[in-house]
């Protein structure tokens, strides 16, 4: 997910109309702000963005000289990145989306940054180039090169790039927002997913709107646990020795807190939010935290 | 852990090595608001300055340390930490307020403080009976004009001038910040007068942010927290003002969106005269007069507002505050002297 819109969401002609507004000399927040004004106002909406980069503080890494931006966007986990590491790879398939890249770097006169088109599964760098690979907002976009919209397949293909693009004691951050794009529940267990499916199919059937948007909104909530399943044992099939897990809350757009997806960090954290329902701190004390939190974030380190 | 916080955390040494004894899993990132290092446009001036808090669980489980990091350049974290450590020396006050270290290097600051366990008077003050929010006030306002008095010993390079001052020269800028935002002229004449005929009031350093939020209670015990501000005021009862409208706000939303706070105090309401009592109780302690308390009532309204439009806040946040000015202008006019108007049916 793209802060601060979800560039995921946007189509190839809203995206070519980006990539327009700044050949023609727009500034790129002003290009951005036109096609999407922000709730927040500008002030709020860059000081959001700015510190979706701060997770950099959670990793361990020995070095912090080169860093690849995966499926980059309209860049802003490239910016967190060219404020930490020596050099800055940004990539993406979509050429609107590389051309709106540069003419940002360019405008911000970030000289640690270059930008390439290339598609996520097929990183045009050789093994072991990277300390710190980011792939924000996994799942929410096609990825070029990539045939099946199946997430598992895209997991493993981009999952395995990454790991080979990163040196030994490198780290690959993987921003993920739940629940998982439409069509197929990632496999936690095929009998959750089949029981997913199911409940979302007879839901879709039932006439009332607002009752059908509350039951989705919580069915949804259940594949919360598949994806706090799934992509750990991806990633450890791609060959990452250690992962930690994340959530992110309440947004990728606003990521006001990060908590450590363990059941004693999420319990300390519920007890701080003094306003929030009484059913949540159950959930965390049975374990069922992913349930709780719409955005998780994964580190592998190899 | 980025290495670099890691030997920060450590560096700070509150309690020996704070990070030595933190696992895997007990670190979160909290009030994430913007990012270290901060982001600089072509012009070269920081877009946001902020940062993160950090809250380090110990091996129980429980919170044990609260972290805030910020850029180097956030001249309020390095104030708020020499505050705080001054405070931690005073044998009365280190029951009040978090023990504290600081540290920093070149690229960020780190305030480590003990976490202090609690509830926000935020979430408790609706709830009270009038009896025990009358009480609690009382106590709580105890302990900020405590530590306020002490602070002037403990940190006398914050006092600007040891004179009293006139509340009509410190309000001067604020007024003309106000008369540029579109406060009418009629209205910035009375309040100019009510400062002036309060006179002059003695420094006191004011916590400058004391609402409830920053309030902990815990087992019978008051804590004052974010004192990232602490001094900046220094006109005695502000924080007194400060804290009695956001608690009566807290209490009656309702009331508090639809009527001036300015209005309702001056009004016949049961609670707007506990208001009155609590405010000219914390005056008389502070050797005040209902006159010099009216004015530093004008000084709070109008230091208020010129504080959200010099932070860069939106209209939206700082109208509801203008219309506390203007209710004060409208009590004013006429002639009515404002302890008058305000103090004088007690």
């Amino acid at each position: 997910m793209d802060a601060p819109n979800a560039v995921s969401s946007w189509s190839d002609q809203a995206l070519a109309e980006l990539a327009a507004r700044v050949r023609r000399g727009a500034p790129w927040r002003q290009a951005l702000r036109e096609l999407q004004p922000s709730p927040w106002g500008e002030s709020a909406q860059h000081g959001t963005e700015d510190a979706r980069g701060n997770w950099l503080w959670l990793v361990d890494l020995a070095r912090w000289e080169r860093a690849l931006d995966v499926q980059g966007g309209i860049g802003t986990a490239t910016a967190a990145l060219s404020r930490h590491f020596a050099a800055v790879q940004y990539v993406d398939g979509t050429q609107s989306l590389v051309e709106f890249a540069r003419a940002r770097f360019c405008e911000d006169q970030c000289a640690n940054v270059s930008c390439t088109q290339a598609g996520a599964s097929s990183l045009p760098y050789g093994s072991g180039t990277f300390d710190c690979v980011v792939w924000d907002g996994a799942l929410g976009r096609r990825v070029t090169g990539v045939a099946t919209a199946d997430p598992r397949a895209v997991l493993a293909a981009v999952l395995a790039e990454c790991r080979r693009v990163l040196r030994p004691g490198g780290c690959l951050y993987v921003g993920i927002a739940t629940g998982p794009p439409s069509g197929r529940v990632l496999p936690a267990g095929p009998i959750l997913s089949t029981l997913v499916r199911m409940v979302l199919g007879v839901i879709r059937v039932v006439p009332s709107a607002s009752w059908r948007q509350r039951v989705t909104r919580r069915v949804r909530r259940f594949e919360h646990l598949a994806v706090a399943r799934a992509v750990p044992r991806e990633l450890r099939a791609a060959g990452f020795a250690r992962v930690q897990a994340y959530y992110i809350d309440p947004s990728f757009q606003q990521p006001w807190n990060i908590i450590p997806a363990g059941r004693r960090a999420v319990m300390a954290y519920e007890r701080l939010q003094m306003t929030r329902g009484v059913l949540r701190p159950w959930l965390a004390w049975l374990s069922l935290h992913p349930v709780l939190f719409d955005c998780h974030a994964f580190l592998a380190y190899v | 852990m980025k290495r670099k916080l890691r030997e920060l955390l450590t560096a700070a040494g509150l309690d020996g090595d704070p990070v030595g004894e933190i696992r895997d899993g007990g670190f979160l990132i909290l009030q994430n608001y913007g990012a270290i290092p901060p982001a600089v446009r072509k012009s070269g001036y920081y877009v946001w300055n902020r940062g993160f808090n950090v809250l380090l669980l110990g091996p129980d489980n429980a919170p044990r340390y609260f972290c805030k990091c910020r850029p180097i350049a956030d001249a309020n974290l390095e104030r708020e930490t020499t505050v705080l450590q001054a405070f931690n020396r005073d044998p009365d006050l280190r029951t009040v307020v978090p023990r504290t270290s600081g540290v920093r290097d070149g690229e960020v600051q780190l305030q480590v403080g003990e976490f202090i366990r609690g509830r926000p008077y935020e979430y408790t003050v609706a709830r009270l009976t009038e009896r025990a929010w009358v009480a609690s006030m009382g106590q709580i306002l105890d302990v900020a004009r405590t530590v306020s008095t002490r602070a002037g010993s403990l940190l006398p390079g914050l006092l600007s001038a040891p004179a009293p001052a006139t509340l009509r020269a410190a309000a001067t800028d604020a007024l003309t910040e106000l008369g540029a935002a579109g406060l009418a002229e009629d209205a910035l004449q009375v309040l100019d007068r009510a400062l002036a005929r309060a006179g002059s009031v003695p420094p006191l350093l004011q916590h400058g942010d004391l609402w409830p939020a920053n309030v902990l209670g815990h087992h019978e015990t008051w804590w004052l927290l974010d004192f990232e501000t602490f001094g900046i005021v220094q006109v005695p009862l502000y924080d007194v003002y400060h804290f009695v409208r956001n608690c009566w706000t807290l209490r009656e939303p309702d009331a508090a969106a639809s009527t001036a706070w300015v209005t309702r105090l001056a009004s016949d309401a049961p609670d707007a005269e506990l208001c009155r009592r609590t405010i000219l109780y914390q005056a008389r302690q502070l050797g005040l007069g209902p006159t010099e308390a009216a004015g530093v009532l004008a000084y709070y309204v109008v230091d208020v507002t010129a504080q959200f439009m010099r932070r860069g806040a939106r209209r939206t946040i700082w109208e509801p505050l203008m219309r506390e000015v203007r209710a004060a202008a409208d009590l004013l006019r006429g002639g009515a002297a404002l302890h008058d108007a305000m103090f004088g049916r007690g």
